[in-house]
């Protein structure tokens, strides 16, 4: 890439320190903002609590153990129903892909249920399992199974043909071409899927705590409920956190699961 | 004993959702035989058939009428003895070297055999790397390697070095053609450049028009172990000047 050249400025690649320092920017920036706004007489410190009431609003809300317990129990409850989300979609959504005749059969259900927002859901899956835990799990399944597995049967049929009729032309056998052509193939996309479902899967555990006694959601909820919006936006920023950090550990391991990518 | 491969009055078309009216199909009663052993050269103008031929000859396409014929049988699918280096790169980029050449390796007592191939190919010492680490030419090597070694009795090769550069294709035309020979493969060589298929092959053929027909077979004299001879001779030269001509009279201009 061509560098010191004025016209060139938009495609230029940026030092890490000068990404780390531009990315920081962006966030001091939106904390003045924030500040700023709270000191505006009509912004209600119920709507924009400023720093000093939200970090009162900490000190005397929930202690430290209850916010690790709500962490702990949201993060068993992702990381719960995602799992299961990947045990079904990934042979579904392979063979759909795959399979000219599976992917007629459950193409009309699976696209329905893909357009099915997750909240409508809801209360069916409260009446069948209540507020334990099955539900949230069951919600965040839900949630990510439908289009996980069209994401994964969309990857597979991208596969370029050319590599499958390689595998045809040295004589291996359908099962072969899948396990070693066609996942290979399509591995890139199917990360790129789980990752992106992932975070999906994170917004379908707050819709699923809000009824229940545990859980970030479900404290972020209460905390509106007894009008803590510096709480709110502490369970905000929690989670905010957590969808960034399991971005990044997504990120830094792709060079592990794919080292063949550029 | 009869030819490895024919093509008996075969017919094809591409079925269009737009059909062209008054439009030739791409073959039709194409006829072709290949002897074992022998490398074909295919010279054409873009577009006029070569790669439906391979790939009919390979199996991946059925022809509309009339049949191919492998060893005397009829061929109705693709298979390991009847190998396709396609145009492009197809070298599994997540397997290294050794592993993409072992992907069609049944029997691994013929291993030794497969290394004896990539000592001819120039790949003895890159069994390691990926093909990422490797130039296209050497890419092109792994991909025939491959192929032999999943047992392709003959081999189709579609343009395979229209991509490299005039510095490397000599020495690359004679690598590829030495590990086919030391290999004991028939070939089908695809080129649309004249002077490859003159300094690879042992017979060529020059394909044109629509349908496709053959517009000139002649079988060529090789001095194999004197490449710089064969083409510093006039005698070389004088016949690569007359084919030259007599080709351009043969292709219309540019019409396809």
């Amino acid at each position: 890439m061509p560098t010191g050249n004025q016209n060139n400025w938009i495609w230029e690649p940026l030092s890490p320190g000068q990404r780390t320092r531009l990315g920081l920017l962006s966030i001091v920036i939106l904390i003045a903002l924030w500040i700023l706004l709270t000191w505006v007489p009509s912004v209600p410190p119920l709507f924009l609590p400023g720093p000093a009431r939200v970090y009162a609003q900490l000190r005397q809300g929930p202690p430290l153990a209850r916010w690790i317990a709500d962490l702990g129990a949201s993060n068993l409850r992702v990381l719960l129903g995602f799992a299961i989300a990947i045990l079904i979609s990934l042979p579904t959504g392979i063979a759909i892909g795959a399979v000219p005749r599976v992917n007629a059969f459950f193409s009309p259900v699976v696209e329905m249920m893909r357009y099915v927002p997750v909240p409508a859901l809801l209360p069916l899956c409260i009446l069948w399992f209540g507020v334990a835990e099955a539900q949230k799990v069951l919600v965040i399944l839900l949630g990510t199974v439908f289009q996980l597995t069209v994401a994964i049967a969309l990857a597979v049929q991208n596969v370029p043909k050319g590599f499958i009729e390689t595998g045809l032309t040295l004589g291996l056998t359908r099962w072969k071409i899948l396990i070693k052509i066609v996942f290979p193939a399509a591995a890139a996309n199917i990360y790129d899927a789980v990752r992106v479902s992932f975070g999906w899967a994170w917004s379908y555990l707050v819709v699923a705590e809000i009824v229940g006694s545990s859980g970030i959601g479900y404290s972020l909820m209460a905390s509106q409920r007894y009008l803590q919006t510096g709480l709110v936006f502490g369970g905000i920023a929690e989670l905010a956190a957590l969808g960034w950090l399991s971005d990044w550990t997504f990120r830094r391991l792709r060079g592990t699961f794919l080292p063949w990518v550029q | 004993m009869g030819p490895i491969v024919e093509m008996e009055n075969t017919s094809f078309s591409f079925r269009t959702r737009i059909p062209s009216f008054g439009e030739q199909p791409l073959l039709r009663d194409f006829s072709m035989k290949m002897v074992s052993g022998e490398i074909v050269a295919m010279v054409g103008p873009s577009g006029c058939g070569k790669s439906t031929i391979a790939r009919l000859i390979a199996g991946l396409l059925i022809p509309d009428s009339g049949r191919v014929i492998f060893k005397g049988q009829s061929v109705s699918g693709p298979s390991r003895e009847r190998g396709l280096i396609a145009q492009g790169d197809w070298c599994l980029p997540w397997f290294t070297v050794r592993n993409n050449v072992q992907l069609g390796l049944s029997d691994p007592s013929h291993w030794g055999k497969a290394k004896q191939l990539l000592e001819v190919a120039g790949l003895k010492d890159s069994l390691e790397r990926y093909p990422s680490e490797l130039s296209f030419g050497g890419r092109q090597r792994v991909c025939l390697v491959r192929a032999l070694v999943a047992g392709a009795d003959v081999l189709m090769l579609d343009e395979p070095l229209s991509a490299v550069d005039a510095v490397r294709k000599t020495s690359l035309e004679q690598t590829i053609r030495a590990t086919l020979k030391a290999a004991g493969a028939s070939a089908l060589w695809i080129t649309h450049d004249l002077d490859e298929a003159l300094l690879v092959s042992d017979r060529l053929l020059v394909v044109g028009g629509r349908p496709l027909t053959i517009l000139h077979d002649e079988g060529l004299e090789r001095r194999p172990d004197d490449i710089q001879g064969m083409i510093g001779s006039s005698a070389f030269q004088m016949h690569r000047i007359e084919l030259h001509r007599r080709v351009a009279e043969l292709w219309p201009a540019d019409r396809l």
